[in-house]
Formats: structure tokens, sequence, C-alpha cells
């Protein structure tokens, strides 16, 4: 192992490696900031040029490019609503919240290095555990990734600060939305009504712009008419916002660890990825919290929860993606397309026939999420500017954004106007107390959960008993089923030690 | 002009609110059932109706929960046909009619005048409408179609709608 860690380390003497690690840094941080604009689209972008690099840099710049575009998805979240990410999208309205409230500096601090400390966390996990987690996987099918999908959606009901029905229709019209398009069975077009456009289903990229920034859009403008201007110019400091955030981190210990564990477990089951991570870490924090009821009020322990998990779950969804080729997120997919154009077989064999070269990834994604700190804080001191500007010239350009960013995932037109539909959808349930996060998650989830019913639907040839017979499905089933009942325990829990309390 | 406010206001309860989207939900919940039962069902498969009918099954149950409910909690407002004229022809109202049409108008004018021109030109509406002064809202729009042009289409490649001007601008 001293040999290899020396070839690898060897590695990085070499000037392109560590010039593609700190130009796609700033790169991924550029997209991810951007409000509409995620990691997998930073991570497509970088194909062209991957092409014309050798190996090590290529995959040093999706490592480190990747995990620069999550984190800077926190950015607009925070700062206009917009979550870069769908991952970012389980703390949105905790990270505005909290920054409205002036604690953006809180947020940030939080951020950065809950992100930086998940990633550095996730590497040591692909390093160590690798192997041993994708002999884990390899027992999970289609049965025990349903119960995972589930539970990512049970979550987001738990999390809302909404009435659970309120949620839970929330997740239901996601889940809805999600089913538009070609199904996973025949092929069959299900509610397109004829239009071309609505095959491939509803991206969630414009769903995201829409429910979020456009929504948030609208409620602004609305309440400007009206005379009435949200705290807008919050005083921002970078001093000691990493000292604050340590403090945050002392106080939520447990948080950190078992978000960490959680990250790096979903993250290492292929199609899992950080999105699922954060959302399960987060409501699994909710469950155990002291104060459930500030969760989506501007509470900053959803963002410690949620920044650990999809931080660690980035590094991880790296295990089945190289271990068997099958990809744990998107990024993971365009990655083992870059490998195999680079003559790398993912697979067993890497680790032995490229031991070096696996090494020195490992190296990659703890230098970029060290960098991640400077550049980071950089990063949020530039964009934080974006307070100062006054709402009524920051919501029409929020807009554009949000146009732009629709528009860029697929180049057509018609996600601008799924965009405003969503938009319009956004404001009219929150109006109204139905929370949009659940919508969001139903429909990046929903088609997950979809596919492995009907796998499993047809496989089985109908029965259902599969689903709480395996003994892995068993535990899942169970584990979920508990979190649903928690609340309805918890208040008989209390109730009979009242009654006892009162009879003694 | 109020300052300081933290979170919109939020809405007192209307259980009202509940019933109509209640009932809108049990409304959408029943039509999806009954459309996705005209979806083909192959022989000894479940086919492609059978995961919207269940969603659809549980929406028209918590839609069905949520109208219960509401009726249960007999808080409703007092309805006032002169408060709703008011609401519709209101200056938030303008402001968010104003909004929706500019994305509306973008869709429309983008294809035949381009991105750069047609992107100013909702900008600078939108700033106006909002009250700001035209000549900060014609240098903001114009500088910012600029910058989002040089970003989206030089340097990440994304072909924005082309204009009429030289370079597609």
């Amino acid at each position: 192992m001293g040999d290899v860690l020396l070839q690898a380390l060897t590695n990085f003497a070499n000037p392109q490696v560590l010039i593609a690690i700190v130009a796609t840094a700033f790169y991924g941080l550029i997209i991810g900031a951007i409000p509409g604009l995620t990691a997998t689209l930073a991570a497509a972008l970088l194909v062209p040029f991957a092409f014309f690099l050798p190996p090590l840099p290529a995959i040093a710049a999706y490592a480190t490019a990747s995990a620069l575009a999550i984190f800077a998805g926190d950015i607009p979240a925070a700062l206009v609503r917009v979550p870069g990410t769908p991952a970012t999208a389980a703390y949105t309205d905790d990270s505005y919240l909290l920054s409205q409230k002036g604690k953006v500096g809180l947020v940030f601090g939080v951020d950065i290095l809950s992100s930086a400390i998940g990633g550095i966390v996730g590497a040591f996990a692909l390093i160590f555990i690798a192997p041993l987690l994708a002999r884990v996987a390899q027992n999970f099918t289609t049965f025990e990734f349903f119960w995972f999908a589930v539970l990512g959606l049970s979550t987001s009901v738990m999390l809302s600060a909404a009435s659970p029905v309120k949620a839970f229709i929330s997740l239901l019209i996601g889940i809805l939305l999600g089913t538009i398009g070609l199904d996973v069975t025949l092929g069959y077009p299900r509610f397109t009504f004829g239009n071309p456009n609505l095959l491939g289903g509803i991206s969630f990229i414009p769903a995201m712009c829409g429910l979020f920034g456009v929504a948030e859009v609208l409620r602004n403008v609305v309440s400007m008419a009206r005379g009435i201007e949200y705290v807008q110019k919050v005083t921002f400091t970078t001093k000691g916002m990493f000292r604050e955030a340590i403090k945050v981190f002392r106080e939520f210990k447990i948080n950190t660890i078992r978000s960490n564990i959680i990250g790096i477990i979903i993250g290492a089951l292929p199609g899992a990825g950080a999105d699922i991570a954060a959302w399960v870490a987060n409501g699994v924090a909710k469950r155990f919290s002291k104060h459930p009821e500030k969760y989506g009020t501007g509470y900053i322990e959803p963002i410690v929860d949620a920044g650990f998990a999809n931080n660690s779950a980035l590094a991880a969804t790296w295990i089945p993606a190289l271990v068997f080729g099958i990809p744990g997120d998107s990024i993971t997919a365009i990655l083992i397309g870059v490998l195999m154009m680079k003559g790398l077989r993912p697979g067993p064999l890497i680790f032995q026939q490229q031991a070096p070269l696996m090494y020195s990834i490992y190296i990659t994604f703890i230098l970029a999420n060290l960098l991640m700190i400077p550049v980071g804080w950089m990063a949020v001191k530039i964009s934080s500017q974006l307070l100062r500007i006054p709402k009524k010239i920051l919501m029409p350009l929020i807009l554009l954004m949000c146009m732009l960013g629709s528009f860029a995932i697929n180049n057509n037109p018609f996600d601008i106007g799924i965009m405003l539909g969503m938009g319009l959808l956004g404001f009219i349930l929150e109006a109204n107390g139905f929370p949009v996060a659940p919508v969001v998650l139903g429909l990046v989830v929903g088609p997950m959960v979809e596919w492995n019913f009907m796998q499993s639907f047809i496989k089985t040839q109908g029965n259902l008993l599969p689903f709480v017979t395996r003994p892995i499905s068993l535990g899942m089933a169970l584990f979920t089923l508990l979190l649903w009942c928690y609340p309805l325990l918890s208040r008989l829990l209390r109730r009979s030690q009242k009654s006892g309390a009162r009879g003694r | 002009m109020v300052k300081g406010a933290v979170m919109p206001p939020p809405l007192p309860p209307d259980a009202m609110g509940d019933i109509i989207f209640g009932v809108i939900f049990v409304g959408l919940a029943l039509g999806i059932y009954f459309h996705s039962q005209t979806f083909p069902k192959p022989l000894g498969q479940p086919g492609p109706g059978l995961f919207p009918q269940i969603v659809s099954l549980l929406l028209l149950g918590a839609s069905t929960f949520l109208v219960v409910s509401g009726v249960a909690k007999r808080s409703f407002r007092k309805f006032s046909w002169r408060k709703l004229l008011r609401e519709v022809f209101s200056p938030g109202a303008r402001n968010f009619l104003g909004t929706v049409s500019m994305v509306l108008i973008y869709l429309f004018i983008s294809p035949h005048i381009g991105f750069f021109l047609s992107a100013m030109l909702i900008l600078f509406l939108l700033m106006l409408q909002l009250k700001v002064h035209p000549v900060v809202a014609f240098s903001v729009a114009v500088m910012v179609a600029a910058i989002s042009r040089l970003l989206f289409q030089n340097f990440l490649k994304i072909p924005l709608p082309p204009g009429p001007f030289p370079g597609g601008w």
C-alpha cells in the first residue's frame, strides 16, 4: 500500500493535475452558484475538455468540479431561495429564512465546513470501506431500493413545518408530475396529451426554478406593491463565520457523525445519491431533534445534517461507480463515460490494475474538499453582495436567471413554460399552506419508486410478499413504518407517562 | 415602506381554503384515476396505469381528509365580493400579472429578435413596473442581458436564440 500511495502522490507533481483541480474548483463554484445550473451540468460541460486531458487530470477535474458545484448550490438557496440541487432543496427554506434574519455568515460557515468535512469523510469511506459497502450493496434488489426511495419520500412529509396532510398532498402532486412522459414498463406516453415536449417528462431543474425561484419572485413583487419589504439590507460579515460554525457543530456533535454515516451508506447504494442522503439525514435528525417544531422556519440543525450528508454521499457515489460500473447519480454516470473514454473499465479489477490511479482519485477528493474552504469563503464573500441589491432590481434578475437555468438544461424554450407553470403552482400552494419542497422530492424520487415497484411487481407476477419477506427489505419496511408511526407512538408514550405521574 | 418583516405574514387559518383546495385535489385525483384506466394493460402485466392509479387513490384519501377536517374546523373568514375585486385590481395583482406576462412575452419574442434584445426588454419593462428609475432600469437591463449572453452563449456554449446584430447578438 505504501508504494502505491507514494506513486499516487508523485502523480501530483504533474502541474497539469494541480491546474485541473484549481481551475475546475472555480468553474464548479461559478456553475453551482448560478441559480438553476447544477453539478450535473458542470460535469456534462466538462466532457469536451476531459477528452483532451490525460486520465488523472480528467478524473480530478470531475471530482473537484462536482464537489464544489454541490457546495455552491447552497449559495443561491440561502441568498435568493433557488436551490442549486435537489439535495439543497431539503434545507433551502431554513437557509433562506436564516439569511433573511441576518445570519448569512453562520449559514455559509456551516455550509462550507460541513461540505468540506463531509466530503473528506466520504473520501475516507471511499478509501477504506468501498469494497465492503460494495459487497453489501450487491445484496440490494429492487425491493430494497423501493423501500429506500419510500423512506426518502417519507422524510419530506416529516421535515415540513406545515400540516402533514398538506405536505403529503404536495408530495403526491410531485409524484404524479413525475409520472408524466413515457412509462417505465411499456414506454407508453402518459399525461402528455399529444405534446412531444412532455415525452421525456418534466425536468427537475425548471421545476425547482419555478417552485422556489419564480414563486419567491411572485410573492415579493406582490408584497412590494403592498408596501412590505422583507428584510433586505441584512448585515453580512465573513468574520468569525467559521468559529460560529464550529460552535454549532459542537452543539450538534451527534448529528454530524450520524449524517456522515447516513450519507456514506446512501451514497454507496447505486441510484440513490446525495439527494436522498440529504433528505433522509434531515428526516432522521428531525425525529431525534430537541426542537423539531423549528424545522422549516429558519433553523440551523437541518443545514448541519444535510450539509454533511450530501457531501459525504457525493464521494460515496463513486463506490458503486468504480466497483460495479453502476452510477450512483447523474454525475457518476457521466464519470463512467469518461473512464471508458480513457480506456478504463470500472469494476472490481480496477482497484488492482489501476491502484495508483485509484489512490490519486482519493487524494484528489481530499484536496478538492480542502480547497473548498478558501475558495468557498471567497465565493460567499463576493456573492453575498447580492443582498445589497434592492429587491425591485434583484427580483427581475432572479427571474431571468431562472429562465436561463431552465432553458440551459435541454436548450428547449418549453422548459421556460414548465418553469412558469411550476412557479404559479408554487405560489398558489405556498399561499395556502402547502409546502413546495415535497413536490420537488416527489418529482425526483417518484420515478425511482415507480421503477423499483414495477420491476418487483413484474418479477414476482404481482406477488407483493417479497417486499416484506426478504430480510433487508423487511428491516427497511419496519424502519419506514416506525418512522411513520413515531408521532403517534411518542404521543401515546407521553400520555401514558403523564397518567402514570398523576397516578403516583 | 414597512421594513423589518422577516417572513411573509402567515395567513390566518381559513378552513374555506382547505375545503376549496381539498375539493380541487379530489377532482384532480378522480380525473387522473379514470384517465389512467384508459392506458393499455397487456396480459399478465400491471401496465402503465397502475402506479398513477395508486398515487391518485392516495391523493383522493388525503384530499378528502383535508375537506373533512376543514368542515370540522368551522373557522371561516367572511367572504366579501368588494374585497375580492379590490384584490384583483390591486397594484400587487398588477405586479403579479406583469411578472407572468414578461415570461410569456420573452417566450413569444425571443425566437424572432434573439436573446439579448428580448432579455433586455423584459428586464427593463419589469423594473419599470416595480418603479425603478428608467435610467437605472435601462442600464441594468443592458448590462445584465449582455453579461448573461456572454456567460451562457460564449462560456457555457448554450445556444441562446440568435438576434439580428452581428455575431448573433
